[in-house]
């Protein structure tokens, strides 16, 4: 299912907002990462930054989905998302090796974040289908 | 001349979705490594959501 880049970039910014609040949710659940903000700049940092990943991502999606050996917009989405974090991390990875008394690898972290990229393919291959 | 105006402008509204996607692009990474060189304050401001999500940080 092709979309526009304005469609692409409109289920894109709906799944990240969704996501950055879901991502909230969930590292409160597990605990994984004690939050030093208050939930109020939490609120505000994981929506805008949900925002601009779920952009990036629903443009991705529009670029390089039609090219993808997949047929439905989910299986997608989540190959998109996922590769995207661990083209991230692996640049995260290469500062640790730089840097490494300024970025720690934390291997629960690292699950939960792909974990929680899967997340963002599933909501945008969502908002893919349904929303727009 | 109103020619070769209107095919800039065109070629413009071409390109112009294109280089905000690669600026957002641009900020992802910048808020994935909380490159403080590049945003000052944005290290701070995304800390809790860098690490949730995954990202190295201190």
């Amino acid at each position: 299912m092709e979309r526009s880049l304005k469609q692409a970039v409109l289920a894109g910014v709906t799944a990240g907002i969704i996501w950055g609040w879901v991502s909230m949710a969930v590292n409160s659940l597990t605990g994984i990462f004690p939050f030093e903000s208050t939930f109020a700049h939490n609120l505000v940092s994981f929506t805008f930054g949900g925002a601009i990943f779920g952009i990036v991502a629903g443009a991705l999606m529009a670029v390089a989905g039609p090219v993808l050996p997949l047929r439905r917009a989910i299986p997608k989405a989540v190959l998109i998302c996922g590769s995207l974090w661990v083209i991230l991390r692996l640049g995260g990875a290469l500062l640790s090796v730089m840097d490494p008394h300024r970025h720690h690898v934390l291997a629960p972290e690292m699950l939960q974040g792909f974990a929680l990229a899967l997340v963002l393919g599933a909501l945008l291959g969502f908002t893919w289908k349904r929303v727009f | 001349m109103e020619k070769a105006v209107a095919k800039d402008t065109g070629m413009f509204r071409a390109i112009a979705p294109a280089l905000v996607i690669v600026a957002l692009a641009f900020s992802m990474v910048v808020i994935a490594y909380g490159m403080e060189s590049v945003a000052p304050g944005v290290h701070d401001a995304l800390h809790d959501f860098r690490h949730v999500l995954g990202m190295p940080c201190h």
